[in-house]
């Protein structure tokens, strides 16, 4: 197991070592005079002369601009070996610990939201993968397909004006992760209140992915109930029931397992937009806002680390694909 | 002959799914609009006539109409002038601060919004945008996509290991916030936005098209023309890019299906066009403003988004049966 | 009385090209303790007929639409019919009172469960128990199918068999629960000509030793001639030949069986220098049969009589029927 893991953090050197190369292609990018980044910003954060020239000077020296390509790159990477990304433009802050701020409250609501999907969508799939063209899975394929289309942030603000706001219905608060008072609450009473925050956000984080997994599962049910060990089962005796929620499920969760990492980049892109439309203080709306001023060191930062959960999470959906597989041990993958 | 009768199987198939055909109607449908947006939605009439001249000023503002106020003229009787409008005589930016926020009504049909601009004038031109940061954005993004897909698929080595790399770390970056990332370096208009989401989203085709090439490089027809001494520029344009293309235009539809969402979310967040352009995304965001006082505004472009995303990928999803009947689940 | 008497069994598959009669009324009788062979070409019908048994035929497309399946399910009341049970009843019989082996030990074992738990579902939901009496007759069923060192093996998975020990796997499940009746598909098809020896000896030993009944179904007469007291030869769904083996082997009556015969490579003879025969054509289109004969387009001594009306199953010799109006030789 241990060995299995060193030698897949070592493979995932030469993407990680692309991921920078990539981090600082962009930062190559930054406009090299005042009168170019306001010209480009429509902003009210840069109106003054005097703010675009203070960025464009401490991004100047904060990745050596002015020297060499190598020597810069190489600065670069010195940082980041350290999680060094500088300080915020905006409020002096070390970019790593108002990143520090934000993430848990990404994090929760993008795991939150990768089990809701998972839990939701392989039983939905394999429910409508039981009776394939029947009115029922037609019905199901298209609701998820219109689902699948939705843009987020329309539903967002849907959602809001009929569930959250006072306009209509008044469930749901509409804004921030917890109330102001919330830390005077209990342990308890401060989940609960963070979870009726998240009620929406969850759900337009959601739907998208559940559809895509949704879609994806029932194709993998149909797949497995394909098999002869299918057969096998139900000559056994087994009732139905059994035959499918044992025997196929387990087989057709395989290939759903490692879609987990993949899942985890379009959630975090999602969050930039729900957490600015439902003001959450995660990485997405510091993202933005860095973007909107623009903050270059937490802006590089949040695209650097994002990459670096994916790359963490395709290395857990592996470790689960070789406990859930016995096909496959960690000797033989390694 | 072969590549004519494919394409017919091909056509013959998608017909059978009645969705996918409603769904090419409404693309189809989507792209008239947005080419003759300024015959459809339009405050300065198709022709005139006056003082003796005849005019096109919806085509072309000649001087000796421009400074003519057409609805103020239109609402005098005067003679010797001729008029016709376009069924819609507002164009996207007809300012009539008297009728701010107006629900539907005839005049309106999708109301008006905060600055009194019509709803329906603006998501008219606003598929001019949709339309083609849909289409250039996705053509960059194949073009990308199947050159180094070509080059890892065919010639493989170490081509393909830095390709492929290259491929998997792209796949990592949350790619909305890239594409803002870049876009705050490089200043968002609707030719950066174009050309970011190009360069962000050609991943999948490069997948696919090294896929293709890898398991057509060794089938016979590619093994007997490289024998016969074909270069690999002939196999690669004549024999294995044709194999590999229609599986590529099923990712492509969806491609532009997400391009045109990408779009509308930057426009929503003030990112996208400038906000003279109208962009649906755009007009969502001011409806954002006024969802208090007048929530229905958000109902129209939100539903022209969804429709369209919706039917790409719809059509995609009706491509991809009828070019393999096989994968139908 | 006969443990299972099958009277005019019909299954048939409803496809888009058409109906398939993949068994179409077929009648015979299984005594207590009996081997029964089935044999003819792949596509004869033969697997569906026993998978019908159970009623497990893929449905859709298949359905069983007519016949009876009586069994003696007590020793002193009157027999069932299974087409009559419900799903729950017809659960208590799968695997109790008729269990089956598959041709593919391979696909047929669940790859994510252990050999144990495969085994110890059947015992569990058919005899019971607590969790360890449960592996204890697990294991002992594994002993029994000559897998050495059973207690180990029950832990493994089936990815970490042989092939013939998958099949003995098979076979323990199957036998776990001391079934009146194995089915017997195809047993040793996938399996090295050594091992398949192998188990048709375990099967007809396990058959001995419990007195079960066997219907073992094979496109292979070698191995009905090994193991079975009584054969059945089928074509396009239907019976054509039905006797004692020995009487079959020395006397076929109809010219299908004649040829399935003449197929059998020689034992002792140097490969390549005896010529084998082969009988022409394929197994009609199950679709639009003929009228008259099935076998009729690939008969030797066709008459004008046989494309007119098909024969009638007929005992032309003591317990020897043939459905064929020229009989012998």
């Amino acid at each position: 197991m241990v060995t299995y893991l060193l030698k897949r953090i070592l493979l995932m050197v030469p993407t990680l070592f692309g991921i920078t190369l990539i981090t600082f292609f962009v930062i190559q990018l930054a406009p090299g005079d005042p009168a170019s980044l306001k010209a480009q910003s429509g902003t009210d954060a840069l109106k003054s002369d005097q703010m675009a020239a203070e960025v464009i000077e401490e991004t100047k020296k904060l990745y050596g601009l002015d020297r060499p390509l190598y020597v810069q790159y190489g600065i670069w990477l010195t940082r980041l070996a350290k999680f060094d990304f500088g300080n915020s433009y905006r409020d002096h802050r070390p970019v790593i610990s108002k990143i520090g701020d934000a993430l848990p409250i990404t994090l929760t609501l993008n795991i939150l939201t990768i089990l809701i999907v998972y839990l939701i969508s392989i039983p939905l799939g394999a429910y409508s993968a039981l009776k394939p063209r029947g009115a029922g899975d037609k019905l199901s394929a298209l609701m998820l397909f219109i689902l699948y289309s939705l843009p987020n942030f329309w539903v967002a603000m849907m959602l809001i004006v009929l569930l959250g706001g006072g306009d209509y219905l008044n469930l749901f608060p509409i804004a921030g992760f917890t109330s102001d008072n919330a830390s005077s609450l209990s342990l308890i009473g401060w989940l609960g209140n963070v979870a009726w925050h998240l009620v929406l956000p969850v759900i337009c984080l959601t739907y998208a992915s559940l559809a895509f997994l949704s879609r994806f599962s029932r194709a993998s049910m149909l797949d497995v109930i394909r098999q002869d060990y299918i057969r096998t089962a139900r000559a056994k005796g087994l009732s139905e029931r059994r035959v499918i929620w044992k025997h196929a499920l387990r087989n057709a969760l395989i290939p759903l397992v490692t879609l987990m990492g993949t899942l985890l980049p379009s959630l975090l892109a999602g969050s930039v937009i729900i957490e600015q439309i439902f003001a959450i203080p995660g990485m997405g709306r510091l993202g933005f806002e860095s973007v909107l001023s623009r903050d270059y060191p937490v802006i590089m930062a949040i695209a650097f680390i994002s990459a670096l959960l994916t790359l963490v999470s395709v290395l857990v959906s592996d470790v689960l694909y070789v406990v859930i597989d016995p096909r496959i041990t960690f000797k033989r993958r390694a | 002959m072969q590549e004519q009768s494919y394409i017919s199987i091909v056509w013959r198939q998608f017909k059978k799914g009645r969705l996918a055909v409603a769904s090419l109607a409404v693309v189809a449908a989507l792209f008239v609009i947005a080419i003759f947006a300024p015959f459809i939605a339009n405050d300065r009439p198709l022709v005139m006539r006056y003082k003796g001249g005849t005019y096109f000023p919806a085509l072309h503002l000649s001087k000796d109409v421009r400074d003519i106020d057409f609805r103020a003229l239109a609402g005098k009787n005067s003679d010797g002038i001729f008029m016709l409008f376009a069924p819609i005589p507002y164009g996207p930016n007809t300012y009539d601060l008297s009728r701010i926020l107006d629900g539907p009504s005839r005049e309106h049909l999708f109301g008006t919004d905060g600055e009194g601009r019509d709803v329906l004038a603006e998501l008219i031109w606003g598929s001019r945008v949709s339309v083609s940061v849909g289409f250039v954005a996705v053509g960059i993004a194949v073009l990308i996509g199947i050159i180094l897909g070509v080059i890892a698929g065919y010639y493989g080595g170490a081509a393909d290991l830095v390709i492929s790399r290259l491929i998997e770390v792209m796949m990592c970056f949350p790619t909305f916030f890239l594409i803002l990332a870049v876009l705050a370096f490089i200043g968002p208009s609707i030719y950066n936005i174009m050309v970011v989401i190009g360069f962000t989203s050609w991943t999948g085709t490069a997948r696919l098209v090294r896929g293709e090439c890898l398991k057509y490089r060794s089938r016979e027809f590619i093994v007997a023309a490289k024998v016969a001494g074909a270069k690999d520029r002939r196999i690669i344009f004549r024999h294995l890019l044709p194999n590999a293309l229609s599986p590529v235009l099923v990712v492509a539809t969806f491609g532009v299906a997400s391009a045109i969402l990408v779009e509308a979310s930057l426009s929503f967040l003030g990112f996208g066009v400038p906000p003279t352009t109208a962009s649906w995304g755009s007009v969502l965001s001011q409806a954002q403003d006024f969802m208090d006082v007048a929530w229905w505004l958000t109902l129209a472009p939100g539903f022209a988004i969804f429709l369209t995303v919706t039917a790409y990928n719809l059509l995609g999803e009706g491509l991809r049966d009828a070019i393999d009947p096989n994968l139908k689940t | 009385m006969a443990l299972l008497q099958v009277e005019n069994l019909k299954t048939h598959f409803f496809t888009d090209a058409g109906v398939v009669k993949a068994v179409d009324g077929v009648s015979f009788a299984l005594d207590k303790g009996e081997t029964l062979g089935v044999v003819g070409e792949s596509g004869c019908g033969k697997t569906m007929m026993a998978l019908s048994l159970l009623r497990l035929v893929p449905d859709p497309p298949g359905r069983i639409v007519g016949g009876r399946m009586l069994y003696q399910l007590t020793q002193t009341g009157g027999p069932v019919d299974l087409l009559l049970l419900n799903s729950r009843q017809m659960q208590d019989i799968r695997g109790k009172r008729l269990a089956m082996i598959f041709q593919e030990p391979m696909t047929s074992l669940n790859p994510v469960f252990t050999i144990g738990n495969q085994i110890g579902e059947a015992i569990e939901l058919h005899i019971g128990g607590t969790k360890r009496e449960v592996k204890e007759r697990a294991i002992e069923t594994l002993g029994l199918v000559g897998i050495a060192s059973p207690e180990r093996r029950v832990n493994d998975y089936p990815h970490q068999l042989s092939g013939g020990q998958r099949q003995r796997a098979m076979i323990a499940m199957a036998l776990s629960c001391r079934p009146d009746v194995l089915i017997a598909d195809e047993p040793t098809t996938a399996l090295d000509v050594t091992i398949q020896a192998q188990i048709l000896e375990l099967i007809a030993g396990l058959q001995k030793k419990f007195g079960m009944a066997v219907i073992l179904v094979t496109h292979d007469f070698g191995v009905i001639a090994q193991v079975t007291r009584r054969v059945i030869v089928m074509y396009a769904g239907r019976f054509v030949e039905e006797g004692l083996t020995e009487d079959v082997f020395a006397n076929p009556l109809h010219p299908y069986t004649q040829g399935l015969l003449k197929a059998i490579p020689p034992l002792r003879k140097a490969p390549g220098k005896a010529k084998l025969a082969t009988i022409s054509g394929t197994v009609p289109n199950l679709i639009n049969l003929p009228r008259g004969c099935t076998f009729q387009d690939r008969c030797p001594k066709v008459q004008p009589r046989c494309r007119i009306e098909e024969p009638q199953l007929e005992e032309k010799e003591k317990a020897h029927a043939v459905r064929c109006y020229f009989p012998g030789r």
